[in-house]
């Protein structure tokens, strides 16, 4: 019987067990394999001491360029160890599961130890490996490449990779058989979700991790979004909403509580409402599940959810989803500006926003709201909408309604192209941006890249008056009591990016003023 | 001006139960509880002992034959919201009831020589068979900013040691960021 080894990497959350360890796994196995799950993520946060482990979050997350030569050493002496329990496996195949673009630095570090010590053919995959290859270090020459995956084959550190769903063409590739998604074919969504075995968490139990209130799993319940939002990237990776079978989810929910005593349910999905047939016969079927054996009633769900129309829904389905289990949503509104949604591709009104917070706080549904500062269209006028949901909704937030708000970085486009709508946004691009910030690190550069435009057709939104508008909200927030995830990171972020435009000794007005750049053009 | 709304589950036995609403002593309702709901405004003052009686309760109003009730005058309280938000759970289990025991009960229990005593209060006590009152936690100044500190210290968040970063994350942080954001705001 053949052999994989399938490892998880740094940088993610200790909170649950990998979703896409547990479910290729199962995959795996389902061909005939051997499959056995290595977390290196969680093997590393025991085996290094609590500095190193913080100063390497800072380095996989590009937050700095190297690490200390202590926690170098820790580092290798954890490869080391690793290297015993991996070898005692004896994988035919090796796959490195690459998260997010937080994952490819401690990617690249991984490859480079084990590629000469093991003989094993190796592949990648997941979101992180289509990132820059500028993310990583040695820049110069990585950007001859178009992504990570693309110089980590050329470069001999891989034998193969996969772009997109890896539940097909992982099956394909250990099969030998040529599949969209290997080695740079283009992907296509996986085809049929009920068709895929259940996760296992065999070496990846969800009590092993580091939960912050209870344990629970990653779940995915759907692929792909209904929506076409003119700032999101989903409708690209999945061009087609598809929805597992409700039976199916409820069945692994059971499951999960039975086998492995987890309460809580995280779906992956970008939205879990896509289908409101659907999502009615989930929570249903949860409510039937919690009536059925009072085992199962602490059984609860969060997700990423769409705010509705008032038409498309009723107070009824809050109060199925409260009676299924639902305890957080996390909704991007985006703005309170009715226009600037519309724009985006978000045909609902602040009536319906307000009808959203009623029903969950009178169900006692926690809400995070993801918004974004700095839309292209976004005027004076629409900021103060946003200032105004602030005031609004205030008492949600004190209350723990709405959990948390999310700013965000202040409008960050790479492709400006796919927001482009005649007459709204005509996009200008400085072409010079890039050179104005070589200090920066590897990791920033990426984001610094997505904030050098201008709309013409808003000129006065420049990229000094949107970080502007960002520290306004920011300190709006904080006075009137809103809890904001991650808004530290975010904002040393900006000021990372904006300090080194300054001591680049470049003028930031140069970068911020619509004549200097349109004289670009 | 906060409105509360506090759902019930009653039962009958000659008269449904009434209740008093207290803050600081003041009269603020009289309810008679033959519904599910009731709802009533609070204008909170600078300390706030939100208090509701139950005081209509007396020896007639159980029924029994042969030693067993069959029909109880009762009530239970369910849920509570103010300004249409569910409160959690810790409010209710903040709270407690003071129990008026009636005299035969007190006397019929020193009768069995049990070998506890009565209690005078009871934590979180929400099904209620003696008449008695249900002491909510006080509250000083607004509302919503005592609930949010009272909120923010009754939740759990494990495994601080293994991500420091973790309240940031998960449970949002009003840090104003102070040196930060003045930084940021000399370079624009």
């Amino acid at each position: 019987m053949k052999k994989y080894a399938f490892i998880n990497i740094p940088s993610q959350e200790l909170e649950r067990p990998p979703a896409a360890a547990a479910l290729l796994s199962s995959i795996i196995r389902s061909i005939g394999w051997d499959c056995k799950v290595f977390d290196f993520n969680l093997f590393l946060n025991n085996a290094v001491s609590e500095t190193a482990w913080t100063e390497l979050e800072e380095f996989w997350r590009c937050k700095k360029e190297d690490i200390t030569a202590d926690t170098r050493k820790e580092l290798n002496n954890a490869f080391d160890s690793f290297l015993i329990e991996l070898k005692q496996y004896e994988p035919d195949w090796i796959g490195i599961s690459v998260f997010s673009r937080f994952s490819t630095v401690s990617c690249f570090e991984i490859l480079k130890f084990l590629r000469p010590k093991i003989k094993s053919t190796i592949m990648i995959g997941g979101h992180g490996i289509g990132a820059w290859p500028g993310s990583l270090p040695n820049v110069g020459k990585n950007t001859k490449y178009k992504t990570i995956a693309d110089y980590l084959r050329e470069e001999n550190f891989i034998d193969h990779y996969i772009t997109g769903d890896g539940e097909d063409s992982l099956k394909e590739l250990l099969m030998g058989n040529k599949y969209p998604g290997i080695d740079g074919l283009p992907p296509i969504m996986v085809k049929d979700l009920d068709a895929i075995p259940l996760p296992s968490y065999e070496t990846i139990e969800p009590l092993k991790y580091y939960y912050t209130d209870e344990p629970g799993v990653y779940m995915t319940m759907s692929k792909g979004c209904v929506r076409r939002c003119t700032f999101c990237n989903v409708p690209d990776l999945w061009p087609k909403f598809a929805i597992r079978d409700a039976g199916g989810i409820v069945e692994e929910i059971k499951k999960n509580k039975v086998e492995y005593g987890v309460n809580l349910t995280h779906f992956t999905d970008s939205l879990i409402n896509g289908s409101m047939k659907h999502f009615r016969e989930l929570n249903y079927k949860l409510i039937d599940l919690k009536k059925s054996d009072n085992t199962f009633k602490p059984l609860k769900y969060m997700g990423q959810f769409i705010c509705r129309t008032k038409e498309e829904q009723s107070e009824k389905d809050w109060e199925l989803m409260h009676k299924g289990g639902a305890n957080l949503l996390v909704t991007g509104f985006e703005s309170f500006s009715e226009r600037v949604r519309k724009h985006m591709g978000k045909n609902y009104t602040n009536d319906d926003v307000a009808f959203h917070f009623e029903q969950s706080a009178y169900y006692g549904i926690k809400n995070v709201a993801l918004m974004f500062v700095g839309y292209p269209i976004e005027t004076l006028e629409d900021h103060e909408y946003n200032k105004e949901f602030l005031y609004k909704f205030q008492n949600y937030a004190r209350s723990g309604v709405i959990h948390m708000v999310r700013w965000g970085y202040t409008g960050m486009f790479r492709d400006t192209k796919k927001i482009e709508k005649p007459g709204d946004v005509e996009m200008i691009v400085d072409p010079d941006f890039e050179s104005k910030f070589k200090n920066l690190p590897q990791g920033l550069r990426d984001i610094a890249l997505g904030l050098g435009w201008l709309n013409k057709k808003n000129p006065d939104l420049t990229l000094r008056e949107r970080i502007r508008r960002r520290l306004e909200l920011h300190e709006l927030s904080v006075k009137l009591g809103w809890p904001q995830t991650r808004s530290k990171e975010e904002l040393t972020i900006i000021y990372n990016i904006m300090r080194n435009l300054d001591s680049n000794k470049i003028d930031i007005q140069d970068l911020t003023d619509l004549e200097d750049v349109l004289d670009f053009h | 001006m906060l409105k509360f709304e506090i759902t019930y589950k009653s039962s009958f036995c000659k008269e449904w139960p009434r209740l008093r609403i207290q803050n600081n002593n003041k009269i603020i309702k009289e309810v008679e509880c033959d519904g599910d709901t009731f709802t009533f405004d609070l204008q909170p003052e600078d300390n706030n002992q939100l208090m509701i009686k139950w005081h209509n309760k007396t020896e007639k109003h159980t029924k029994s034959t042969n030693g067993k009730i069959t029909e109880d005058q009762t009530f239970e309280l369910l849920n509570v919201r103010v300004d249409g938000i569910q409160i959690e759970n810790w409010v209710m289990t903040d709270s407690h009831y003071e129990p008026h025991y009636f005299k035969g009960f007190v006397k019929q229990h020193q009768e069995q020589r049990l070998n506890h005593p009565l209690e005078k209060t009871l934590k979180s006590q929400l099904v209620w068979h003696f008449p008695g009152t249900f002491v909510l936690p006080e509250f000083t100044g607004d509302f919503w900013d005592w609930y949010f500190v009272k909120k923010q210290d009754k939740e759990v968040i494990k495994f601080l040691d293994k991500d420091p970063d973790r309240i940031n994350k998960f449970r949002g942080s009003l840090d104003p960021c102070t040196d930060l954001v003045a930084n940021i705001k000399k370079i624009i």
